[in-house]
């Protein structure tokens, strides 16, 4: 054979083969430092296969471990984190294909919300930002699951009908200088902008106006006295103070049209029917009374109002540009037109959760945010603020009075929610049920004297009043509270927050007392007869008052202090089982201001029926 | 002389070859073992105790287990035939017989005949905080063990 | 026994190892694979500038994909539910499966630009001339069965990568006018990429197109032999054909032992890259999360950047004229002056005009790959 002559052929072979050989055995070398045994969990229900206990063999298990074993749980989902991964770099980092590093305080919080649902979940940022959202009314241009549209927003129909021009043009440009408590966002419109909304809103077409008799005379004095007795002030703030509720009223005067004034204080949901004051239905004259007692009262400190300067008159032209703004911005969101509102103008923000903060656009001053809850917080704080081409996601407003905390909090809400939610077996709902309301008579009962605006149900409204209606009928004798809703009485002095008088008819009241006292009961508290009052027992009763010290806090046959209810006559209101409950067990006392100790058994049959049997007294029963 | 050089560059790359192969092989090898195992997990969760609370015998088909109750407690008899790995059925007469090639088991899982090499092999029960019943396949016991205290 | 061992070893090779020129030619012409090679090789032919090691290359890079590849389906699932988890197993737990995974992607880019290469190479050189116009069309096939292949690799790992440049790619098939929506519907099995398309690209990918690529090389090795071997000069076949040329040297070893160090050279090489150069794997294929900008694999960002442009003239005129051209072409450009010879003044308008296609092929490539940014918009510095 003839040979090979070609000496670098050789020299080449020789060098290859060898290189092949020890590359390989590099491979080998690497191979060798691989861990001889792996040690992997598997929870398949939630995609988990985490590695962690290759090196964490024995993690250090929080007061969370006992509810949360690893073999239910795994580690990353809690923990974030590559549960592939056997190297601790891969596993804690992130990398390019792995853009969850081990989970911030907040990406933790977030973690905890995607199982715990609800504003009570026991994670503290969650539920915080859950309610924010609801209260901030996010869900009025977002889809947010879980979060209600916002309700509180009044509807736009007849605007033009309420108020002047100006108003409106002062409040889209400075709505602090309109009601210093108002919740609309900032939407940073162009004088033109706001002027075209203005435009278009005049447009809107309200229920028509009844007219006024010209005969009718308002006086201000008996109009002073119905704004008293009907307790405007518990939901409006006029005259330097009163509720959140509603909106203020202190420039009411001059701010509200007098004929639609009149005609609202006679029938609040024919104008208003998104509204959530209740229908004191006043009649001509108390009505004129109210408008006359608002003109001369509801006025700027200065004499003139904040509004001075801007009436010019509405530009019909520009209607149509103010149609196309009012939609882009989804304002019809959160305001009712024409009895609805519109579907949510901006992105459905169901699986923010999925987002990695490497991927979120980053500040325009090239600054990113390390991860997304606080991401989010930021966009909630300064939207304008990111280096965004998209028109439509830098038009998002700012909300007014959100702090920091708030927005984080928030931030973690809305990163807890993921495109697939966890499986159901994980998902622990800590929010009540809402309960079924009554329909019907009694139902539109409820829905026109607005129950629930003020008073919770089963976790739904309750934005007054602190005790919620929840367990009432066992509690309360239904005699009683149908003579306090025809005429309500205070029980409570310490609170500020009074029932207004509704003007309920005697069988009105009766028929929602009634559905006080049979739907909503309370199941730790039993029916009791009204144990009987001989002497002995009523004196022993009077001596336990006074050894268990019920005086510090309630007032009785005249002594006593009024931090607690006054009990002279609770026989009247209280049921005689409830009063034996929350003798034992102070817990079942509502709001949370129970007396700070069960009273010992032996005592509690005499206190009882000393209590029941209390003379009712001419101060228990006087309005304020 | 250059032959010579030649001769040894060509020795030398075949060396490499041999290396190269042996690694190889030795790569193939390791490489076939990787512990990727995504299986059901040995420990098998048989729900609560009150699902045992009769007497007899208890076939939990996700399991592959016989869960037989005696005075003595509760013990775990795996249904995997040891001739060739089907799953075994109880007889008449208390015992088992393995339909693939008919080997026979008594009520303790001892051959009584057939190709079976070897009984039924009993497991591990144990119970979690919860009152339920766990077993763990991988944990084979003597005959005569019996997880005790199980409410019947 | 050492004489019983002897008869079990010629049994199976019949003829020692080689000990002079003739049975070297024996032994070669015995033996099913070595087969393919001619007994004798012009000696011209074995000079590197001959070839440039492109054919050989390519082979060996097929052997060795193949070789990794069946490694690699043994922990692969073609499961959207496990497919990328998968490749976290190669990654983390399965001995030597980086390097694995790692040598199979540089391979297939390798690949795919070794076989252009290596058709520019046959271009240049008139390799398409007759005799030989069979032979360069089966060559055009396998250079598109190699994109075909690699593009049915890329979407295996299952990552937003794969995925994505999977999408993109199969809308372009679907530009196609009248036919297109049914072939896309085709190629994925339903109308997006998801678990049947998965299926069908590990299926195409793991049997289907190497069966044919397979069948393929083996015709156009064989024509090569069949087809007189190497294209060569006119002037250095006359002289053979005088007999005054340099003699014809037997292929075992010139040239098995060339072919043999190439091919120790290509994995060390690969070797190297595969230990030090991870390949890219991206998060796990979100049909919700599109990147941006959503490429394509970089040998098919010259059509997506022509299909920015249009959709029918760009993605499917321009590639499907350019295959049916180059299947054409030794049937038109049949002449023989100046073939074995690269850039010969005979051939100035042929060399040009290939060199003008593959310059219009590369620049839109490279444009495609470096210089554009989210949303297909022009960025002047590549990331």
């Amino acid at each position: 054979m003839t040979p090979e002559r070609d000496g670098w052929l050789h020299a080449a072979f020789a060098v290859s083969s060898l290189a092949c050989a020890a590359l390989v055995a590099v491979a080998v070398a690497r191979d060798a430092k691989r861990p001889a045994q792996l040690e992997q969990r598997l929870v398949p229900a939630l995609g988990v296969v985490d590695r962690c206990e290759l090196c964490h063999a024995e993690p250090k298990h929080g007061p969370l471990a006992a509810s949360h074993p690893p073999e239910r749980f795994g580690c990353t989902p809690c923990h974030g984190g590559q549960g592939y991964a056997t190297t601790k770099e891969a596993a804690h980092m992130a990398a390019m294909d792995w853009e969850r590093p081990l989970f911030s305080r907040a990406e933790q919080q977030a973690a905890c919300g995607s199982c715990h649902l609800g504003q009570r979940a026991p994670v503290p940022l969650a539920a915080q930002g859950r309610a924010l959202l609801a209260d901030k009314g996010c869900a009025g241009c977002h889809g947010i699951p879980g979060v209600p549209r916002p309700d509180f927003a009044p509807a736009l129909d007849g605007l033009r009908d309420r108020v002047s021009p100006a108003v409106v043009r002062l409040w889209l440009q400075a709505p602090d200088r309109v009601d210093d408590h108002h919740r609309m966002p900032r939407f940073r419109l162009t004088a033109q902008e706001s002027e075209a909304l203005v435009a278009h809103l005049w447009t809107l077409p309200g229920p028509p106006l009844d007219p006024r008799p010209a005969t009718l005379q308002g006086d201000a004095e008996r109009g002073k006295r119905a704004v008293a007795e009907r307790r405007c002030a518990t939901c409006h703030r006029f005259e330097g103070r009163g509720g959140l509720v509603g909106p203020d009223l202190g420039l009411a005067g001059v701010k509200l049209d007098a004929a639609w004034l009149w005609n609202l204080l006679r029938g609040v949901h024919r104008l208003r029917p998104e509204s959530r004051m209740p229908d004191f239905a006043l009649s001509d004259q108390e009505a004129a009374d109210v408008v006359a007692y608002a003109a001369e009262n509801w006025l700027p400190d200065s004499g003139e109002p904040p509004w001075l300067g801007l009436d010019a008159p509405v530009q019909p032209a520009l209607a149509a540009a103010g149609k196309v703004l009012f939609d882009e911005l989804g304002c019809a969101g959160c305001h009712q037109v024409a009895g609805t509102l519109a579907p949510p103008a901006a992105m459905t923000l169901d699986r923010l959760g999925d987002r990695w903060a490497a991927e979120l656009p980053r500040l325009a001053t090239g600054t990113a945010l390390p991860d997304v809850p606080h991401w989010i917080a930021g966009k909630i704080l300064t939207p304008h603020a990111f280096d965004q081409r998209d028109a439509a996601a830098a038009r998002m407003p700012t909300a007014p009075t959100v702090t920091d905390d708030e927005a984080l909090a928030m931030g973690v809400a809305l990163a807890s929610l993921h495109r697939k939610p966890v499986p159901v077996e994980y998902q622990r709902q800590h929010d009540p049920p809402s309960a079924p309301l009554p329909a019907g008579h009694t139902g539109r009962l409820i829905a026109r004297y607005r129950c629930l605006v003020c008073h919770g149900v089963g976790g739904q409204g309750g934005f007054v009043a602190r005790i919620d209606l929840d367990g009432v009928g066992s509690r309360l004798r239904q005699p009683w509270l149908a003579a306090f809703l025809a005429s309500p009485v205070t029980v409570r002095m310490d609170q500020a927050e009074r029932m207004p008088i509704l003007g309920l008819a005697p069988a009105d009241a009766q028929t929602l007392a009634q559905w006080l006292g049979t739907a909503l009961g309370d199941d730790r508290i039993d029916a009791a007869p009204l144990p009987s009052a001989d002497t002995a027992t009523l004196l022993q009763g009077k001596q336990c008052f006074d050894r268990h010290g019920c005086g510090t806090c309630h007032v009785a046959q005249g002594g006593g202090t009024m931090r607690g209810p006054t009990l002279d006559g609770c026989g009247v209101r209280l049921q005689p089982g409830y009063v034996f409950a929350l003798l034992r067990n102070p817990a079942v006392v509502p709001h949370g201001r129970h007396p700070p100790e069960p009273v010992p058994e032996r005592d509690v049959r005499a206190l009882a029926a000393w209590l029941l049997h209390l003379p009712a007294t001419p101060t228990a029963t006087g309005g304020p | 002389m250059a032959s010579d050089r030649r001769e040894l560059l060509f020795k030398l790359g075949n060396l490499g070859l041999l290396a190269l192969g042996a690694q190889s092989a030795w790569a193939s090898f390791r490489f076939a073992q990787a512990p990727v195992r995504y299986g059901a997990p040995t420990r098998k969760n048989l729900g609560p105790a009150e699902r045992f609370s009769g007497s007899g015998r208890t076939y939990v088909e996700e399991a592959g287990l016989f869960v037989v109750r005696d005075p003595a407690g509760l013990g775990a008899l795996s249904a995997v035939c040891t001739h060739l790995g089907c799953n075994v059925r109880t007889d008449l007469g208390g015992g088992y017989i393995c339909p693939c090639h008919g080997s026979r088991y008594d009520a303790q899982g001892r051959v009584l005949g057939g190709p079976a090499p070897l009984p039924l092999v009993w497991v591990k029960l144990v119970r979690d905080a919860k009152g339920h019943i766990i077993a763990d396949l991988a944990q084979p016991v003597a005959a005569s063990v019996r997880l005790k205290g199980v409410p019947t | 026994m050492k004489a019983w061992l002897r008869t079990v070893w010629e049994s199976v090779w019949r003829i020692g190892w080689p000990k002079d020129d003739r049975s070297a030619v024996k032994a070669l012409l015995q033996s099913l694979v070595l087969h393919v090679h001619p007994p004798k090789v012009r000696p011209e032919s074995l000079k590197f500038r001959a070839t440039w090691g492109l054919g050989v290359l390519s082979f060996g890079l097929l052997a060795l994909l193949t070789l990794t590849g069946i490694y690699l389906m043994f922990y692969y699932i073609p499961h959207p539910d496990a497919a990328w988890r998968s490749m976290k197993d190669l990654a983390f737990v399965v001995p030597f499966g980086v390097v694995t995974r790692n040598a199979h992607r540089w391979a297939a880019h390798a690949m795919v630009a070794l076989v252009t290469l290596h058709m520019l190479r046959v271009f240049l050189a008139g390799g398409y001339k007759p005799p030989r116009q069979a032979n360069w069309v089966a060559g055009v096939w396998l250079w598109f069965g190699t994109l075909a292949l690699s593009f049915t690799g890329y979407l295996l790992p299952w990552d937003q990568l794969a995925f994505w440049a999977v999408t993109v790619g199969s809308n372009m098939a679907g530009a196609i006018p009248g036919i297109g929506e049914h072939f896309r519907v085709l190629i994925l099995g339903d109308r997006t990429v998801g678990e049947a398309a998965l299926l069908r690209f590990y299926v195409l990918h793991c049997v289907a197109l190497p069966a044919v690529l397979f069948a393929l090389v083996g015709f156009h090795l064989f024509r090569v032999r069949k087809d007189g071997g190497l294209v060569v000069s006119e002037h250095a076949e006359s002289a053979v054909k005088a007999g005054d040329g340099p003699r014809l040297v037997p292929a075992w070893p010139h040239l098995l032992y060339r072919e043999l160090v190439l091919s120790l050279v290509l994995t060390a090489v690969l070797l190297a890259l595969a230990l030090w150069v991870d390949a890219p794997l991206e998060p796990e294929a979100d049909p919700a999360r599109t990147p941006n900008p959503a490429k394509a694999p970089w040998y098919f960002l010259g059509v997506q950047e022509l299909a920015h442009y249009s959709a029918f003239w760009g993605g499917v005129f321009v590639p499907a004229a350019t295959v049916a051209a180059l299947c054409l072409l030794p049937y038109v450009d049949t002449h023989t002056q100046g073939v074995g010879r690269y850039l010969p003044p005979e051939r100035r308008l042929a060399s040009a005009s290939f060199g003008a296609l593959l310059v219009f092929m590369a620049v839109f490539t490279v444009i495609g790959t470096l210089f554009r940014g989210p949303g297909w918009a022009l960025m002047w510095w590549p990331k």
